[in-house]
């Protein structure tokens, strides 16, 4: 019974492929920096609290294009991966 | 009979008025430039610790010279994935995987190079008619603001060597103070000797405002 059960997790560990392990650690990395990208809109709204007037909203604007960006390749990366 | 004083006429009296406290001279509020490091009283400006009355002075950050290493090391970065031509190391890879490795190392680049340029444009010394101002942002999530009194200012030096440093005129101010942040100091800000004679200029201004009375 147990040999049993051994020689299944064992021919399951091996039927799992390289790539995918790749994969899901890709996607783990890019859902970080999903996170990541957040805490820098939320970064540059802090900043420009505490200095007003410097650069307003290009920087603002290019937080959200970076937050899209991650959006964007974690997306990519569920399709083509 | 001539009228001699009408009193329908005669000009209400002036309340005696308070004595005046000159306005400081501080120059004309100017436009600026977005980038630029040293700023005479920038107009549209603030800081989250403003009073009402207190006006900006002085903006200074890190001379733009100083910006040089990282904008070289981000011009590598954005030219590194050209390199895989010529050094194949991720050709045991799918070509999906190829794929997606430059994309990540470009998004990398590219916060790189924002978070170097924040960091630059928030990174900043004030310096206002009442006090100096140091903010710094060591981190996305941690920032040090620190401020003192101009009265409380005790010895201003600057510190400017080498030869990039003379070409562009850039260096360190120093500042003593006797308060809780004993050491100020304003790092590879642009001309240091204007700003330690605009510090010099304000403390013997805020002291000719003691012996008169119209401290704030």
């Amino acid at each position: 019974m147990a040999n049993n059960f051994f020689d299944q997790l064992v021919n399951s560990l091996l039927s799992i492929q390289i790539w995918g392990i790749a994969k899901v650690l890709i996607l783990l990395v890019l859902l970080l920096y999903l996170v990541f990208a957040i805490v820098v809109i939320r970064q540059v709204h802090l900043m420009r609290r505490v200095l007003n007037g410097v650069l307003g909203w290009p920087l603002v604007t290019v937080a959200w294009i970076h937050l899209g960006l991650a959006v964007s390749v974690l997306l990519l990366a569920i399709v083509i991966l | 009979m001539p009228v001699v004083y009408n009193s329908s006429k005669a000009k209400p009296k002036k309340a005696p008025s308070q004595p005046v406290a000159p306005k400081k001279n501080l120059g004309k509020k100017r436009k600026h430039h977005p980038f630029a490091s040293f700023i005479k009283r920038p107009e549209g400006i603030s800081f989250e610790t403003q009073e009402k009355k207190e006006e900006i002075v002085l903006l200074l950050r890190r001379h733009w010279i100083t910006n040089l290493p990282w904008l070289v090391g981000a011009v590598l970065m954005v030219l590194a994935p050209l390199f895989l031509k010529f050094f194949p190391f991720l050709d045991f890879l799918p070509w999906r995987y190829r794929l997606m490795a430059v994309i990540i190392w470009y998004m990398l680049t590219l916060v790189f190079i924002f978070e170097k340029f924040l960091s630059w444009v928030f990174n900043v010394n004030l310096i206002t008619d009442e006090r100096i101002v140091d903010i710094d942002f060591y981190s996305l999530i941690y920032k040090e603001i620190s401020h003192c009194k101009i009265d409380r200012i005790q010895d201003v030096t600057y510190k400017m060597g080498g030869v990039i440093r003379t070409i562009f005129d850039y260096g360190d101010v120093v500042i003593q103070t006797a308060g809780e942040e004993p050491v100020f100091e304003f790092k590879a800000i642009p001309k240091p000797a204007s700003v330690v004679r605009k510090i010099n200029d304000l403390i013997v201004e805020e002291e000719r405002e003691k012996i008169e009375g119209r401290v704030r």
